[in-house]
């Protein structure tokens, strides 16, 4: 399997905060990587250190297969979108792109109209930064980002401030590149509910750590439709459950049942249960999105 | 290197604070021409002024570059174009867009470098052009000195410029701030250093009882303000040269250093 990048052991301390705490991910190619952490997780971090932009207090990382100390001559193969865009507020769309592209030894002018035209720009290129929306600021920044065919995609907050209709044109952006062009993508969101609908695999940071990893059938499954219930002897109703042919259902923190079947005999199971002289507390018919995954995953630490 | 030269050469020529301070360049140039010339015009008020020397009533064309680079003000004008130029990448955020595409960050900051004093060197010739034009024609009494004479004081003053560009690009570098730089500038540039040399000198002064050289002597603002470029080509400046040469080195050295181990926030 081919490994665009390797991280072992990342750490980042500034001063006495620990921004990383030893992260470590793989990344293969044509993956969508979706980076999930509060503010402050340690995000924004670990996408600056795998663009060069900072250094890690410890550990390493290789990206196209060379080591840290060898990736500089390879990083003009690394698109990056870090927090707010980098931009001249008092020049055009057009004249920051074109820095990027001459930074990359590039000089073509219908390259950079065509990028503008992709992330639908190309009418306000002349249009000084400092008049653009957020929205438009963060469409740009996608733009710069994608100067010069980069294999690595690393996008901090790509969708922040952007409308609902430009939303699902960045993303059919990212999906496109991905699929047509093999870029790998790390790409870092607040708006879960698209970043599921995005990634393949996803990397939930909590204060530093990379407390979990999971592929998009995973997410899938973990956040699959389900009955939970809260019953007053949670092993004497697991033993009804079992007697009523329901084979998949799991005890959480020791009182709730998940079932992960027959979703239409909740009443049924009610029943069961209290002719067994098992009482419900309560009992919902749930369907988890990413977003309450990851709050149940980082509201327990 | 090359390509990051042209990419800071675009942004200098697209950039708004570029031609405004080429725009102050030339007012400056205009007010210190008329105020020469006010003073050259009346010479009874020159001798006043100078204590009744015997000053002469014509301007050469060395005396023309020593009048005009030697102003505190014209060093201050380029020490902002620099402070300007090298933080504006910094300040909006546009060196996470390029420092990690980036080979080398030396070769990127020495780019910067070069790309500073090709902008200063634009702004110096365009004041300094236009004072000579404007002696030349304005002046009562405007003569050329011979051409190797010319071209060498040009030369002594060219290399005080690129040191003070040096200068206030690592200082620019090491605060990392427009106000930093901007600061450092002014107290350089309008003789405020200065003041603070000539209480050094005093203390060396009382301490070694009459030093070969003083500390003022080592200061880059005090070695050029006070070098005679009318005898540049005379008497030469080896002194000057070689403290040019190790500020140069020093401050370019501090601010490849500094890129190098600073994170982009």
């Amino acid at each position: 399997m081919e490994y665009i990048l390797q991280a072992e052991g990342i750490s980042k301390q500034y001063g006495k905060t620990l921004a990383l705490d030893h992260v470590t991910l793989q990344l293969k190619k044509g993956e969508i990587y979706g980076l999930i952490g509060r503010n402050g997780a340690g995000k924004t971090t670990l996408l600056k250190i795998l663009a060069g932009l900072a250094k890690p207090t410890d550990g390493t990382f290789s990206i196209f297969g060379e080591p840290q100390e060898k990736t500089k001559i390879l990083r003009d193969r690394i698109g990056v979108l870090l927090e707010t865009p980098g931009l001249y507020p008092n020049m055009s769309a057009y004249e920051n792109m074109k820095l990027k592209e001459l930074t990359l030894g590039m000089n073509d002018d219908a390259y950079v109209h065509q990028l503008l035209q992709e992330v639908g720009l190309s009418e306000v290129e002349k249009k000084p930064v400092k008049k653009f929306s957020l929205g438009m600021k963060q469409r740009l920044g996608i733009a710069m980002a994608l100067v010069g065919h980069p294999d690595l995609l690393l996008l901090d907050e790509p969708i922040n401030g952007i409308d609902p209709q430009g939303i699902v044109e960045i993303r059919e952006l990212i999906e496109r590149l991905s699929h047509e062009y093999n870029v790998t993508v790390i790409i870092s969101s607040h708006i879960l509910e698209e970043l599921s609908k995005i990634a393949t695999r996803f990397g939930i940071l909590h204060r530093g750590r990379l407390i979990d990893t999971f592929t998009h059938e995973e997410l899938m499954k973990r956040c699959s439709e389900r009955i939970e219930i809260r019953t007053s002897d949670p092993v004497k109703a697991c033993m009804v459950i079992e007697k009523m042919g329901i084979t998949e259902f799991k005890i959480m923190d020791g009182s709730m049942i998940q079932i992960f079947e027959r979703m239409e005999d909740s009443g049924e199971i009610v029943l069961e249960l209290a002719k067994n002289n098992i009482k419900t507390l309560s009992i919902q018919v749930k369907n988890e999105a990413l977003e309450d995954y990851y709050l149940s995953l980082t509201m327990e630490r | 290197m090359i390509k990051l030269i042209k990419m800071n050469l675009y942004r200098m020529t697209h950039a708004v604070s570029t031609w405004v301070l080429m725009a102050c360049m030339i007012a400056m140039t205009l007010f210190a021409f008329s105020m020469n010339k006010l003073v050259l015009d009346d010479p009874f008020n020159m001798n006043l002024s100078q204590g009744m020397q015997d000053v002469p009533t014509y301007m050469t064309s060395i005396d023309s570059i020593s009048s005009y680079v030697q102003v505190g003000m014209i060093i201050m004008l380029v020490g902002i174009f620099v402070v300007i130029f090298t933080n504006a990448e910094h300040k909006c955020g546009f060196d996470k867009n390029i420092v990690g595409i980036t080979k080398s960050r030396a070769k990127q900051t020495i780019a910067r470098w070069i790309s500073s004093i090709i902008g200063a060197t634009a702004l110096t010739v365009v004041g300094q052009g236009f004072y000579i034009g404007l002696s030349a024609a304005f002046m009562n009494d405007f003569r050329w000195d011979s051409a190797k004479d010319f071209l060498c004081v040009c030369a002594v003053a060219y290399l005080g410029l690129v040191t003070f560009v040096t200068l206030f690009f690592f200082f620019t570098t090491l605060f990392n701030s427009s106000t930093g730089g901007i600061v450092a500038t002014c107290f350089i540039s309008t003789g405020l250093l200065a003041l603070i040399e000539s209480l050094l000198d005093k203390v060396a002064d009382k301490v070694f009882s009459s030093p070969a050289h003083v500390p003022s002597d080592f200061f880059l603002d005090s070695a050029f303000m006070y070098l005679d470029l009318n005898s540049v080509a005379v008497k030469g400046c080896t002194f000057f040269l070689i403290l040019c040469a190790a500020y140069i080195v020093l401050s370019l050295g501090g601010s490849v250093l500094l890129q190098q181990k600073r994170d982009i926030r």
